[in-house]
């Protein structure tokens, strides 16, 4: 074996907090050769981003390293300098984090940001600057860098900004590139594309890379090996086949098992979930860090402190009992199908029209769902799905169009309907730390919504806070808590009782998950699912990924710039035939495929603004024809129950069966000359 | 320092060597000494007397003033930034309007019209910092109105002073906090103003900026009696930030 590129020699990193050192990392031992591509995974708080800046030299002021060492290319980072420190990252080694709208200088264009690097690091004069900025953004697959290099980052859309940030990592041409979490803030599309732009980057460059992420399913869609941490110690090491297909750690059996596959939908088999919470830092009890929360813990387990072991020269464990990890899908619960009545249709919308400032956001959108039933809202960011929630609710008045619940038009303002109506139609929010006012302790903020949504009189509504904390499987305490001292999850499940507390009929699920770990998400899906069991209530569930959505979903809307694309039962959509939009969607999915997704680089999203008279997703479509942006697209109706709005014929439609579509398809492009025949549908 | 002055403000009668008003309690206009430390003025009272009885129109004033400018304040500012729109538009311009004169001159305005009081100072200068309150209050509000728990308020239909004042106003204490002590400190030095011009409280009260005042002119013989009131208010307008 070559020396690697990166080592982590029995590495611990302690923080100081009120005067206690508390180890956030503890003895890591991982390696990166050069040309490979590790994963490290692990929930938020468990190290590993810890174990990212440790790689760079970067930890904090407060953090100190008591044991082991970080090797770069064989140099002890310890032993360097600032200068020679500051001269390694970037020729070396280069990051890029999740957010890349704060990695990148708002106040500058993209190409002064670029050739920044060039100039000042390798002394270049500016006009080579510029052409090798030019070949950077070549390089990450941007379609027009000249035009790239004068706009500001705000001009361009995120998964682009993610593509300047690895430009300019690229920039020193490293030979590690660290990935803190780069498609977590992304669209699942995008996410798909960028994911693709790794993988080219790795065979063209020969990059090694280290990917941290909380999601499997995109470490497992791109790397050659994975570590899992738990509590800042690596508990599993194994090839990507290895540990997916035979995990001999319980937690990463479980976690594997959180998630959502994409294949089936919950009556067919619920997804599992880990008991108990994360350990906080310096919490550590005496035996396995996992112990706690162990299927197969037992006496011994929480006894002797258990070291890493080689089960062959591949895999590691840092299990007593290895053999007995439950294979992928063992840690589920069994089948529960339940055969559910599904009651008359309760909240429906007739050609709603949204505007904002002139500007057309949702274009007559027509949807319904029925009592017990969720109805999946999909697309990507921009396609208007937030803002119909607004106008179903009210939160913003409507233009045109009509809401009716229970067959009864409402007012288009929240503020003039009655107390009736308002209890009926309630929210849940996509984000943990604002869904929350920070300074309403849980039990008031609950009374509060009781009292308002419920009836209750103050004294009442108090006394039924803990009732309604334990419905989302909360302790009686937290009610003492503010929702600063919660984790996401927990203060995901407060917001969950507050949109019950007046037994609603309908609740609209605005992205509930996107924010949360996948095993705290399982949890919270299957809070869902139980409280829909038990109360009938309607769910409209926003967002944009898809593998949440089949197995939460039974119908499913589509939307794309402000239209429908498509609607009907999930299967039904998911077998195919399906509009081009969402097949796109689909093979998104991280994971999903055997190997990686592959998705082209698009033509832009028009924006609002823009919008063609005929169907929006026209200049993106891969089967695009000369009238698709001109006439509106007819509605096909695939199945009972199916719409799908698109000029292709029925058969010609992806998903159709493989070998009519070509056929289909070969016969559209004797018509049409501009056709691409790039991508084959599946 | 601020602390020494609310103490000796509050138990001033007890405090204080001699009555602030009182005559001839000491030879007229005498230097700094053991029986009067800060001097006596040109009528023969002691200036530590009045130093310390001054420092009780100040505490009455400053804190009275700045409460209400940051009650009137922040409830501009909050439905300024809850409603938006052409309603913010409207309530920002007017205040942009009102800000554009000089403080003082506002107060000197109002003042003229309604004769000067205890009470009047403390409307005059609450009202005149309600504008530069209601901007932080503002600026405050406008990130937590977009905030989801907002909504959800609105979803549950609470009123809209509900929505204000309980969910939101919570929200902003921090910004609203250091305002409001930055105002405490510009509240003293602007009651000081206006004894300074007479239009405070009136003589023989002994207001620090009136005892400026009606001294300036023995500010070459007996520099004493300017300093120790000036001096007064320096401390407290600095020491309150």
């Amino acid at each position: 074996m070559s020396l690697p590129l990166l080592a982590f020699e029995g590495l611990s990193v302690a923080f100081q907090r009120q005067g206690q050192w508390l180890e956030a990392v503890s003895d890591v031992d991982l390696t990166v050769q050069p040309g490979e591509t590790v994963g490290l995974v692990g929930e938020s708080g468990c190290g590993k981003s810890t174990l990212a800046m440790a790689a760079l030299g970067y930890l904090p002021e407060n953090a100190r390293i008591p044991r082991g060492r970080v090797r770069l290319a064989g140099e002890d980072l310890a032993n360097l300098n600032q200068s020679a420190l500051q001269h390694r990252r970037g020729n070396r080694i280069a990051v890029v984090y999740q957010n890349p709208a704060t990695a990148l200088n708002p106040a500058l264009t993209i190409g002064r940001q670029l050739t920044e690097i060039f100039e000042h690091q390798q002394a270049q004069s500016p006009i080579e600057a510029r052409q090798a900025a030019r070949r950077l953004l070549e390089q990450v697959r941007i379609a027009d860098p000249v035009r790239l290099l004068d706009a500001y980052p705000h001009q361009i859309s995120g998964g682009m900004q993610q593509r300047v940030v690895i430009a300019m990592a690229l920039a020193g041409s490293p030979d590690l590139l660290v990935l803190d979490e780069p498609t977590t803030a992304l669209d699942a599309s995008i996410q798909a594309e960028i994911l693709a732009l790794f993988e080219t980057l790795r065979t063209e460059l020969g990059l090694a890379m280290l990917l941290i992420s909380h999601d499997l399913a995109v470490v497992r869609s791109v790397c050659d090996r994975v570590a899992v941490m738990y509590a800042g110690e690596i508990v599993e090491s194994a090839s990507v086949a290895e540990l997916f297909n035979r995990p001999r750690h319980p937690y990463t059996a479980s976690l594997i098992d959180c998630i959502p596959a994409g294949k089936g939908h919950w009556e067919t088999g619920r997804l599992a979930s880990i008991p108990g919470h994360p350990l906080a830092l310096g919490d550590r009890p005496g035996g396995c860090a996992f112990a706690p929360r162990c299927p197969i813990a037992r006496d011994a387990c929480h006894r002797q402190s258990v070291h890493l072991q080689a089960l062959d020269h591949t895999h590691v464990s840092r299990c007593l009992f290895p053999q007995e990890t439950a294979l992928p899908g063992g840690n589920r619960p069994p089948a529960t199908a339940r055969k559910r009545a599904l009651g008359p249709t309760v909240l429906e919308c007739d050609r709603l029209v949204m505007e904002y400032a002139g500007i057309r956001i949702l274009d007559a959108v027509s949807l319904d769902v029925r009592e017990g039933e969720t109805v999946a809202l999909v697309g990507e960011s921009g396609s208007g799905k937030s803002t119909l929630a607004r106008g179903l609710t009210g939160l913003t008045a409507p233009v045109h169009g009509e809401v009716r619940l229970n067959g009864t038009a409402l007012a288009r303002a929240q503020r003039q309907r009655g107390l009736a109506q308002r209890r009926a139609i309630q929210m849940v929010f996509q984000s943990p730390e604002n869904t929350l006012n920070a300074s309403h302790r849980v039990g008031p903020a609950l009374a509060r919504a009781l009292r308002s949504l419920g009836g209750f009189g103050w004294r009442a509504a108090q006394s039924r806070v803990p009732e309604r904390l334990a419905q989302v499987a909360l302790d009686a305490d937290t009610a003492k808590r503010r929702p600063g001292q919660l984790s996401g999850g927990q203060r995901q499940r407060v917001a969950i009782a507050r949109a019950f507390a007046g037994d609603p009929r309908v609740v609209i699920l605005d992205e509930p998950t996107s924010a949360l770990d996948v095993s705290v998400q399982s949890a919270v899906l299957d809070l869902l699912i139980d409280l829909q069991q038990r109360n009938g209530t309607a769910y409209l569930f926003i967002s944009h990924d898809l593998a949440v959505v089949r197995y939460i979903a039974d119908r499913i809307a589509v939307m794309f710039l402000g239209r429908l694309m498509e609607s009907g039962p999930v299967e039904g959509v998911f077998q195919g035939p399906r509009h081009p939009y969402t097949d796109q969607l689909l093979a998104a999915i991280p994971g999903r495929g055997d190997g990686p997704p592959i998705t082209q680089t698009r033509g832009e999203n028009p924006g609002p603004e823009a919008r063609p008279n005929g169907c929006p997703f026209a200049s993106r479509c891969a089967f695009v024809m000369p009238h698709c942006a001109e006439t509106p697209p007819p509605a096909r109706a695939p199945a009972s129950g199916r719409v799908v709005y698109c000029h292709l014929p029925l058969a010609s439609l992806p998903g159709a069966g493989a070998t009519d579509s070509t056929q289909a398809i070969s016969s559209v492009t004797d018509q049409v000359t501009s056709y691409p025949a790039s991508r084959s549908p599946k | 320092m601020v602390a020494l002055w609310i103490v000796t403000a509050l138990f001033a009668p007890w405090v204080a060597p001699h009555e602030p008003t009182s005559m001839g309690v000491g030879p007229t206009m005498a230097p700094p000494s053991i029986t009067h430390w800060f001097g006596t003025d040109e009528y023969g009272r002691d200036i530590l007397s009045r130093v310390i009885h001054g420092g009780r129109y100040v505490l009455a004033i400053a804190p009275a003033s700045t409460l209400l400018g940051l009650v009137i304040g922040t409830l501009i500012g909050l439905v300024a930034a809850y409603n938006g729109r052409w309603l913010d538009e409207g309530i920002m311009r007017l205040l942009d309007a009102v800000m554009a004169f000089p403080i003082v001159v506002l107060a000197l305005l109002a003042l003229t019209a309604l004769g000067s009081s205890t009470l009047n100072v403390i409307l005059v200068i609450g009202l005149v910092f309600a504008p530069l309150i209601a901007r932080t209050a503002r600026a405050a509000a406008l990130t937590e109105v977009r905030k989801e728990y907002v909504e959800a308020a609105r979803l549950r239909g609470e009123g809209y002073f509900g929505v204000l004042m309980v969910e939101i106003a919570p929200n902003i204490r921090g910004p609203l906090l250091v305002e409001g002590t930055i105002r405490l400190g510009y509240a003293v030095f602007t009651s000081a103003t206006l004894g300074f011009l007479g239009l405070g409280v009136q003589p023989p009260a002994p207001d620090w900026g009136l005892m400026v005042a009606s001294s300036r002119s023995l500010l070459t013989t007996a520099p004493w009696a300017v300093l120790a009131p000036a001096l007064a208010i320096g401390f407290v307008v600095i020491g309150f930030p």
